[in-house]
């Protein structure tokens, strides 16, 4: 089985006729990457360094 | 089913619902106020979620929940149980952390739902006419496949940045970031080859009256009577159950409506139906490329849509809140690729010729974006694309006048047994020919032949030819680059000369997005 259908519930014709996906609510906690800044130039880490120089 | 505003950075605020809508902050969610829909708002720590819903008589919902702060577990059955309602509906939920949204739609589509994420904030609209007030671009590449009559059902509409959420599909969308998806595909159907007793006529009436009785009934209700099999077997079911309906009907003029009318009459007086007819001369389609200041065009049209306003209009003035119609019967009872009962018929014929005509208005480049498949299609659902595609351009007329549409013969139930059919019973719909000629006798002749609106329009353009010739000096899509003016115009001449139908479709089609896309320019 793919990874992909295993989220999916198997047909059930009773309660769920046409096989709705039934995913789980979203993630109480903020997903990683959400607060990351898009790269601007300039502010991209291609571009310049983080890192104290040494 | 809604229409809301949402800036991200409100969705850290808890919901409060006031005034028959949700506020946060200075956003707010407006579900479609109606008798036949309602809203559950479930909410736990730091997450909540709405469902905006048909109301089902089949289903108990504990109400106690609602508003009301649950745990997750609860939260987690509540979410389940929404997902899995029996009829349409459209979730919104939010998790604080992140200020993050998701879309789910239901799978009827019974109302269109459109959105446009921006960096900081999503609008939502069953109604694509709320978009227009912003300057909008036109996606090129849809605007050609649409004049090259490749029908799309997808998330991608003409408007570019404007998505329209599919049957089941989930939009995802937090500062920034929004991210679409579809569904996985239905379950492929195979018709059964043993025949059946009584070509199902039992189970299928069963499974109509499920239709049109798991939604609480309405005191007041209409039903759309063509006079072809499709309405009269929703109204003869209604009639069942129900009194006091309205049947509206367009008649076609002189010379065409003498067995439609008859066939309309016996079925007002067997049952016992409240007639409203126009007939379509009297509200003829404008032509006018000229858009109007007071009514939005749409890229998507009814294409007898005056006339059709004017009976729903009625409709509403004699207290009806919900409209019954034949859509989906086309569909019910379709012909598999191995059976291939119509191939080269001559409807075939037309349809090819349409397109072949249609294709020489474009210009190369719009010729080229138009044959190009780029995989941006809904994945085939419960329903088909095409009842689907026709709902979404009825829906936004009807919720404006107050009424909510109800199409039995879309019903995901009956259209998967009507599928499942063996060929002698889907063939010339011979399982719902049964069930009417059980319950109304010989209204429909076994040659009946169907009533088409097909020679209005022909006629109403070569009355018109000269005004659409003038109007057509500033061709908008020549401009964008789409067509050729010149070919639009000889195609034109020769519909004048012809009256083909099969010249008909790729003009109007033209037609109906020059008005479109005048309208946004």
């Amino acid at each position: 089985m793919k990874l992909q259908d295993a989220k999916f519930e198997k047909q059930d014709s009773q309660s769920n006729p046409f096989a709705i996906q039934l995913d789980e609510p979203m993630q109480n906690i903020a997903a990683p990457g959400v607060c990351e800044m898009k790269p601007y130039l300039g502010e991209d880490s291609r571009w310049y360094s983080t890192q104290p120089g040494g | 089913m809604i229409k809301a505003n949402v800036a991200f950075s409100d969705l850290q605020q808890p919901p409060e619902w006031r005034n028959d809508a949700l506020f946060f902050g200075e956003s707010q969610i407006a579900p479609y106020r109606h008798c036949a829909v309602e809203t559950i708002v479930v909410r736990m720590q730091g997450q909540w979620f709405a469902t905006v819903r048909e109301r089902c008589r089949d289903v108990e919902w504990d109400k106690g929940d609602a508003g009301a702060l649950v745990d997750a577990d609860r939260f987690n059955q509540l979410y389940k149980e929404a997902l899995l309602w029996p009829l349409d509906y459209l979730m919104i939920e939010v998790a604080q952390a992140g200020c993050r949204l998701k879309l789910r739609a239901g799978l009827l589509g019974s109302a269109p739902v459109y959105c446009r994420v921006t960096d900081d904030a999503v609008e939502i609209s069953y109604d694509l006419a709320d978009f227009f007030s912003r300057p909008t671009t036109i996606d090129l590449e849809m605007a050609s496949r649409r004049l090259a009559l490749n029908a799309d059902y997808s998330a991608r509409q003409l408007c570019s940045g404007v998505l329209m959420l599919t049957e089941r599909a989930t939009l995802y969308a937090e500062p920034g970031k929004s991210r679409y998806v579809y569904p996985s595909p239905a379950e492929t159907i195979s018709p059964s080859e043993e025949a059946l007793i009584d070509h199902g006529v039992e189970r299928f009436e069963q499974l109509l009256h499920r239709a049109i009785s798991i939604r609480p009934t309405p005191k007041r209700m209409a039903v759309e009577l063509s006079g072809g099999m499709d309405s009269a077997t929703v109204a003869c079911a209604l009639a069942q159950s129900h009194e006091n309906i309205i049947s509206l009907g367009v008649l076609l003029d002189d010379g065409y409506s003498q067995l439609q009318a008859e066939r309309r009459r016996m079925l007002i007086e067997k049952l016992g139906l409240r007639d409203t007819a126009v007939n379509i001369d009297s509200f003829p389609p404008t032509l006018d490329l000229q858009p109007s200041a007071s009514r939005p065009d749409y890229p998507l049209a009814e294409f007898y849509l005056e006339a059709f306003e004017n009976l729903w209009d009625s409709a509403r003035t004699q207290g009806s809140e919900f409209l019954f119609t034949g859509l989906g019967g086309d569909q019910l009872f379709p012909a598999y690729r191995n059976e291939e009962r119509s191939a080269g018929g001559k409807s075939d014929i037309v349809v090819a010729e349409a397109k072949r005509r249609a294709e020489l208005l474009l210009t190369p480049r719009a010729l080229n974006s138009s044959c190009s498949i780029s995989g941006f299609d809904a994945p085939v659902g419960p329903l088909s694309a095409s009842v689907l595609a026709s709902s979404m351009c009825q829906a936004p007329h009807l919720l404006r006048r107050g009424l909510w549409p109800i199409n039995p013969l879309s019903d995901p139930h009956l259209a998967s047994f009507c599928r499942r059919l063996p060929l002698q019973s889907r063939k010339d719909r011979e399982t719902m020919w049964r069930y009417l000629r059980a319950k109304l006798g010989e209204i429909f002749p076994r040659s009946y032949c169907k009533e088409t609106f097909a020679h209005v329009l022909p006629e109403l353009i070569a009355h018109h030819a000269k005004t659409i010739t003038t109007q057509l000096r500033d061709c908008a899509l020549a401009d964008l680059g789409l067509v050729n003016r010149d070919a639009v115009l000889q195609l034109l001449d020769e519909l004048v000369v012809t009256r083909a139908r099969a010249l008909t479709a790729p003009l109007i089609s033209f037609l109906w997005l020059e008005r479109f896309v005048r309208q946004i320019a």
